[in-house]
This record gives C-alpha cells, sequence and structure tokens, in this order.
C-alpha cells in the first residue's frame, strides 16, 4: 500500500509536555514533508524521546496537536501505527523468542502476512542472519539495536523514528542505519533524535528541543 | 478484522510465551496445591454445609485468579515491551487479546481447581452437574473480565501485588456472591429455575464489566 | 488574600444543630392504626398516641366504669372511645393530647395509662420495630446518601479529567472521595450501633450493610492506588478509570442485592412494609421535613469541605512547585 503514496506530512503544533509539573518542552512547532531527514537535537533529559513517543500517539501532550497527512487525507490516530515504525533503545523486544518468531508475531500482529523469505531478506539486510533461530535474551545489545530497525521497517511505513539508531553498533551496524535513511528518504520521511555527529551530518534540517529553534542541518 | 487477527496474534504470543516460559502456570497449580492441601488439613474430614463448600471453592477460584491472572499486563510492564506493543497493536487488539488469554487460563485453571476439589473431598457431591458446569463456566468469564482491566491499571503502579486483589475484591464481589449462590444451588440438587436470577447477574456482569473495559481501556493503556 | 463572608458557615452549623434538635427532642406518637396492628401481632403494648378531642361528643365520668370517658379521633380519621382513670388537666380547653395508651380488649376502647402532653405541636410517626430508634434516620440515611453523592462527585470529576486532562479536576475528585469515605465510615458506625440494638449485633451481613462494606472497600482500594502511582497524570487516568470502573460494578450492591434478596434492613425483599422506610408511608411530613433539611444542611456542609479542601491543595502544589 505504501508504493501508491505520494505526499506524505507531519506536522506538530505548539506542542508542550511537562511530568509532575515539571515543564520537559513549550511550544513545538514544526512540519516534516516525505524527502526529508529532520534531526531532533538537545542536551541528555531535554525531551527528545518523549517528543518522539507524543508525535508517535503513545504519550499524550498536555497542549498542542501532532496530524499526519497522507496524500491530503488526515490519518485518524488509531491507523498513525500503520504509517510509523519506531526503533529505539528503550524499545523491548520478547526475549523468549527467536528473532524469526519475533517478526513473525510483529507481522501478524499488525495484519500483516508472515513471510518467510522477506523476514530472512530483512534478518541479511541488518546482519543477523546466522544468529536468526536463537532467542533474543542471549543477543548483545548491538544485535537487539539491529532487530528493532527491522521492527521498524517490517510494514514499509511512510514515517520512520528513529531514536539514537547508531547507539551500540559497530561500523557495519552504523552503515546498515544510514543505508535505511536513504532509502526510506525515497518513499517517506525520517525522524532522527540524536546528538551524534555524523547522524547529525545526515539531516536536512534540525530542530533544537530547547528553544524550539529549526535550523538547517549538516546535509 | 485487522482487529481480530491482532486479538489472535496477541494471543498465540502469550500462548507461546506461557509454554516456554511457564512462569503462571507452575506458580498456579503449586498454589492451588497448596492452598486445597491446607483447607483438607484445617477440615479434617469435618462434615460441612453445602454453602460453605461452595464458598470454599470459590475461595480457591478467587485466590488463584489472584495470584495468577495479573500476569497479562505485568509480565508486558517488566519487561518493558508495553511500548512495543503500543507501536505495533491498536489498544483494542490488545485488550481483547489478554482477555481471550486471560479467559483461557482461567477456565483451564477452574477445571483444575475443581477437579481436585472433587477428588480430595469425598463429600463434595454434584447434584446438577449442567448448572455446575454453567455457573464455573460464566463464573471464569467474569473473573477475566474483571481482572484483565484491573491488571492493566496495577500494571502501571509500583507494589502490583498487593493492590491486585485490594482493586480486584470490591469489584468482583457481585460475582462472587452469585456465584457461590449458584454453586450452592447446583451442589443441592435445586432445580434450575431457583439459579436462574443469579445466572442473570452473572451475565449481566460479565456484559458491563467487558462493555466498560472496551471503553477504557484506551486509557489505560495510553501513557 | 481577599476576605470572604463566612455568615452563611454560620447559618449553615446553625441550620444543622437546629434540625438535629428538633429530630431529637420531637415526641414520637402513633395513631389508632398502630394500636391496632400491635393488637393484630399479640404485642399489646403501651405506646404514645396523638389523640383529637371530640368535644361534640358527650365527655364525662362513668360511675360504672371507674373511668372517665370521651370521644376522639386520630389524625387519619378514625374514631374511638377512651378510657382514663381521671379527667386530665385541662381537658375542657384542650383540642388534642399525647398519650401513652393501649387498646383495651375488655371495654373495646383506648385505654388511657398516662396523659404525657396537653395539645402537643408536632410529633414523629410510629414505625413499629423502630419506635425510639427511628430517629438515627435523621443522621444515618444522609450520611449514606452522601456516601453515594461524593462518589459521584468523584466519578464527574475522574471523567472531567479524562475529556480535558486537567489536573485540576482530578484534585477534585480526589477530595471528593476523600469526603466520601468519611461519610462512608459515618454512614458504616451509625448503622452499626443502630444495629446493635435493633438487631442485637453490630454486624450482621445484612445485604444493605454489605452494600456499604463494599463502598469503603472502594474507597479505600481508590486511595491505596493513587499512593501506588507517581506520576501525577497517570496517577489522575487510572483512578478515574477505577471510579468508574466501580461504579458501573456497584450498583448490583446499593441498588439491586439489597431489594432483591431477603435481609433485616428496612426495604429489604422480604420486608413486608413495602419497600424502604423512605418511600413507604412510614414517614410523615414532620419527619419528611427534618430528613430533607439535614439532607440539604448536610449537602451544603460538603460542598463547604470540599471547597476548603481545594483550596488547601492547591496552594499544597504552590508550595512544592516552588520548592
Amino acid at each position: 500500500m505504501t508504493d501508491a503514496i505520494k505526499h506524505v506530512e507531519l506536522s506538530a503544533t505548539e506542542l508542550s509536555k511537562q511530568f509532575n509539573r515539571r515543564k520537559i518542552f513549550r511550544d513545538l512547532t514544526f512540519t516534516v514533508e516525505n524527502g526529508e531527514v529532520f534531526g531532533i537535537t538537545g542536551k541528555n533529559g531535554s525531551g527528545k524521546s518523549t517528543l518522539l513517543r507524543i508525535l508517535a500517539g503513545v504519550l499524550t501532550p498536555n497542549s498542542g496537536s501532532v496530524a499526519f497527512h497522507v496524500d491530503g487525507a488526515v490519518i485518524d490516530h488509531e491507523k498513525i501505527i500503520d504509517i510509523m515504525g519506531y526503533a529505539a533503545p528503550y524499545l523491548m523486544l520478547y526475549e523468549e523468542f527467536t528473532a524469526l518468531e519475533n517478526i513473525r508475531f510483529f507481522s501478524e500482529v499488525r495484519g500483516l502476512p508472515f513471510d518467510a523469505d522477506k523476514a530472512r531478506g530483512l534478518l541479511e539486510r541488518v546482519g543477523l542472519s546466522p544468529e536468526r533461530r536463537d532467542v533474543v535474551h542471549n543477543y548483545s545489545s548491538g544485535m537487539k539495536q539491529r532487530l528493532k530497525l527491522i521492527f521498524a521497517i517490517l510494514h514499509h511505513p511512510p514515517f520512520l523514528f528513529l531514536d539514537e539508531p547508531t547507539t551500540n553498533l559497530d561500523k557495519d551496524g552504523i552503515e546498515v542505519v544510514y543505508s535505511l535513511i536513504e532509502e526510506q528518504r525515497k518513499h517517506g520521511c525520517v525522524l532522527v533524535a540524536t546528538n551524534d555527529a555524523s547522524d547529525i551530518a545526515r539531516c536536512d534540517r534540525l530542530l533544537d528541543v530547547t528553544t524550539g529553534a529549526v535550523s538547517e542541518g549538516g546535509r | 478484522m485487522k482487529t481480530m487477527r491482532a486479538v489472535w496474534a496477541i494471543f498465540l504470543k502469550d500462548v507461546r510465551s506461557e509454554v516456554r516460559t511457564r512462569y503462571a502456570v507452575n506458580a498456579l497449580l503449586m498454589f492451588v496445591i497448596t492452598t486445597l492441601a491446607v483447607i483438607m488439613f484445617s477440615l479434617a474430614g469435618e462434615v460441612i454445609s453445602s454453602s460453605a463448600q461452595a464458598g470454599i471453592l470459590w475461595v480457591v477460584m478467587f485466590f488463584a485468579a489472584m495470584s495468577g491472572l495479573s500476569r497479562s499486563f505485568v509480565s508486558e510492564e517488566e519487561r518493558g515491551t508495553t511500548f512495543t506493543l503500543q507501536l505495533c497493536a491498536g489498544p483494542l487488539g490488545v485488550y481483547f487479546g489478554k482477555l481471550l488469554f486471560n479467559v483461557v487460563l482461567v477456565i483451564l485453571l477452574n477445571i483444575v481447581i475443581v477437579v481436585l476439589y472433587l477428588l480430595t473431598m469425598d463429600q463434595f457431591v454434584i447434584n446438577q452437574p449442567g448448572l455446575f458446569w454453567l455457573v464455573i463456566f460464566l463464573g471464569s468469564l467474569g473473573l477475566a473480565a474483571s481482572t484483565t482491566i484491573i491488571a492493566a491499571i496495577i500494571a502501571k503502579a509500583s507494589s502490583k501485588g498487593t493492590l491486585f486483589p485490594v482493586l480486584s475484591f470490591p469489584i468482583l464481589l457481585p460475582l462472587l456472591m452469585a456465584g457461590i449462590d449458584a454453586t450452592k444451588l447446583a451442589v443441592e440438587d435445586n432445580v434450575w429455575d431457583a439459579a436462574w436470577p443469579n445466572l442473570q447477574i452473572l451475565g449481566a456482569y460479565i456484559v458491563v464489566v467487558v462493555t466498560a473495559s472496551y471503553m477504557l481501556f484506551d486509557y489505560v493503556w495510553k501513557d | 488574600m481577599k476576605s470572604t463572608s463566612s455568615w452563611w458557615k454560620y447559618l449553615l452549623l446553625v441550620w444543622i444543630a437546629f434540625w438535629s434538635a428538633v429530630g431529637i427532642v420531637l415526641p414520637i406518637a402513633g395513631n389508632l392504626a398502630d394500636l391496632a396492628y400491635l393488637k393484630q401481632v399479640n404485642a399489646p403494648g403501651e405506646i404514645q398516641v396523638k389523640i383529637n378531642i371530640d368535644h361534640s361528643q358527650p365527655a364525662e365520668f362513668d360511675r360504672e366504669e371507674g373511668m372517665f370517658v370521651f370521644q376522639g379521633t386520630d389524625g387519619g380519621g378514625r374514631t374511638a372511645t377512651f378510657y382514663v382513670p381521671s379527667k386530665p388537666e385541662g381537658f375542657d380547653q384542650a383540642q388534642s393530647l399525647l398519650v401513652e395508651a393501649r387498646y383495651d380488649e375488655e371495654r373495646h376502647g383506648v385505654r388511657i395509662c398516662q396523659v404525657v402532653d396537653v395539645d402537643p405541636g408536632l410529633t414523629l410517626p410510629y414505625i413499629p420495630g423502630l419506635e425510639e430508634r427511628a430517629r438515627i434516620i435523621f443522621f444515618h440515611v444522609p450520611m449514606a446518601w452522601m456516601t453515594v453523592i461524593a462518589f459521584l462527585v468523584s466519578m464527574w470529576y475522574g471523567i472531567a479529567y479524562l475529556r480535558k486532562h486537567d489536573l485540576e479536576d482530578d484534585m477534585k475528585s480526589a477530595n471528593a472521595a476523600g469526603l466520601g469515605l468519611l461519610f462512608c465510615l459515618l454512614a458504616t458506625v451509625t448503622g452499626s450501633i443502630w444495629a446493635k440494638f435493633n438487631w442485637g449485633s453490630f454486624w450482621n451481613w445484612d445485604p444493605r450493610e454489605t452494600s456499604i462494606f463494599v463502598l469503603l472497600l472502594i474507597y479505600g482500594a481508590f486511595f491505596a492506588l493513587r499512593s501506588a502511582i507517581e506520576v501525577e497524570e497517570k496517577r489522575a487516568r487510572l483512578s478515574a478509570v477505577y471510579t468508574i470502573l466501580a461504579f458501573v460494578t456497584v450498583p448490583f450492591f446499593i441498588f439491586i442485592m439489597p431489594r432483591i434478596l431477603p435481609g433485616l434492613h428496612p426495604g429489604s425483599a422480604d420486608d413486608t412494609s413495602g419497600g424502604p422506610v423512605m418511600s413507604a408511608g412510614g414517614l410523615n411530613a414532620v419527619m419528611r421535613v427534618i430528613l430533607y433539611s439535614l439532607l440539604a444542611g448536610f449537602i451544603v456542609l460538603f460542598a463547604w469541605l470540599m471547597n476548603v479542601r481545594n483550596r488547601v491543595s492547591r496552594l499544597l502544589v504552590r508550595t512544592d512547585f516552588e520548592a
């Protein structure tokens, strides 16, 4: 279904969030369109991950709104999970299952038919093919991070949310992430929350969560 | 249709996970066996009334449910996979998937409890098996319905273990009272008509709790 | 800080004190139907009865009987012949009498044992089985109603929170529940004391007692849940959900079970007086006025306490925030 999409757009309007009356960030307004890699930066604790969660619709902002547009139509709140992929260090996988079983569950729960060949292709791509039948519990954190990338792109979402995508990864792994980002640019957009200089170098525009200012990125 | 597939996928995932880890099943079986053993010791062959028999049976079923049914959501929260599920499944799929798993678990559990109870308690004779099993079935559905939503609530709180029965008991009391009364009637060989008001209460209870949970689950599930 | 006028607070306290005093002081008086009922159930005893003297009929000392005999009616329009050992003081001017009397089998009349009051004012009705203990209604029933009202208020603000995500609503919800817990405890205690004197023990697991116990448990669970959640938004959301969940399941207790199950409490399924005391003819106008006046007083008291607690909560939040 994603192949037919021509134009996607994510717009955030005056987003504010506080926890227990402590302000995290205030009045963030920005728009991300297809073909873009949008970087979200800010020092530790400035609310990068909180912002990503709010954009993904799993956390409610105190004020402001988020709207997803696909080909001009606003996407219903319940349908956001179908058009959005998410990978983050704090995202946990089912560790008692193998990589293949995890992929199988994520396909089925999204209502997609499980395609063994496709799953193998994805595992090959992130370099987990030899360990595909090992339980995730025995994986290193870098290997888990690679599997999380599959979780994010399994359903070809037009919106890809990556929170510190290169943490725990070796050089090969980082290359995989960058190739995924470049590929995603062709059929959607990417939001990357990061402070890593080489990640930032890939971004078209950058948002500073603390000040709310949007600037040109390193690309 | 998509939701149905998500429900089934989550149910299967929980079943496979349970088969692999035996986390809930082992603890539950041990709980049931020890509880029944304590009851047998304390009764020491004494003859007790049918209402006391029905009451004890429901006490075992209630506390067994309290010890095992919160796993469905607490395990997701403990493993940190709640966020993962939020990203790949809608709230309806999650709720009904977990409900289905709890329903199956509690029905199997209650069958085991009743069978063990029959084996260890000679004086416990079911005179109306049809009515009796219908009551156990409806009671299981009700137990699963209310504990699923309470489990979703306490998964987000600290001191989950103690909070679960504290929050569940007042909500479950109508079910327990109707269930105990109907079980007593089934044991005493009463006609179905006598138990009819209780069956109505059990049925209405299930419908009310599932409907309310369905409407409220979104608020519990989202952070 | 602006000063707020407090005259209505004094008025409220005087109002509650006044109607409480009226509820305690007014005598309980039955009518001729109550005497007939006592005779019917073979429990002939003396009760207080209020009678109107019929001065159009002859009233004189009957030497044969050795009694002063006169005709009279009660509030319900029933007539009877009354026998009293001596002519009551001020009989000729009196319109009505408050007397201790019983049904007299031999004479088929009413035997007056003692004249309590001449031309009594307002009286409370005689309720068989309750008698003087009926006065608990003035406190117990408003407390029980306030418990439910506070619960509804708490849920109302809980729903408001779920709709608008305003922590102010959650604070009000918790404050209403706190007051509800207080009223619930008072209803339980007053009911329990009454049960000791009417049914013989403090707790009997009557369906009505079970229902107030469940409400107590729900209030307890509500606060246990709140204290177990750190994040305010999460606490607000989950406790609102729990309140609603409790609301959809407790009606089984408060409204259905006590009325379909046999029990001791007035208004149970096997209560021959038919329905709760509240709706039956058991209460007369005076009793209703006192009851509803006290209920209104307690509702205003609740609103006032709510307001005070909300202001305290706001100050606490502000000091927390500034600290």
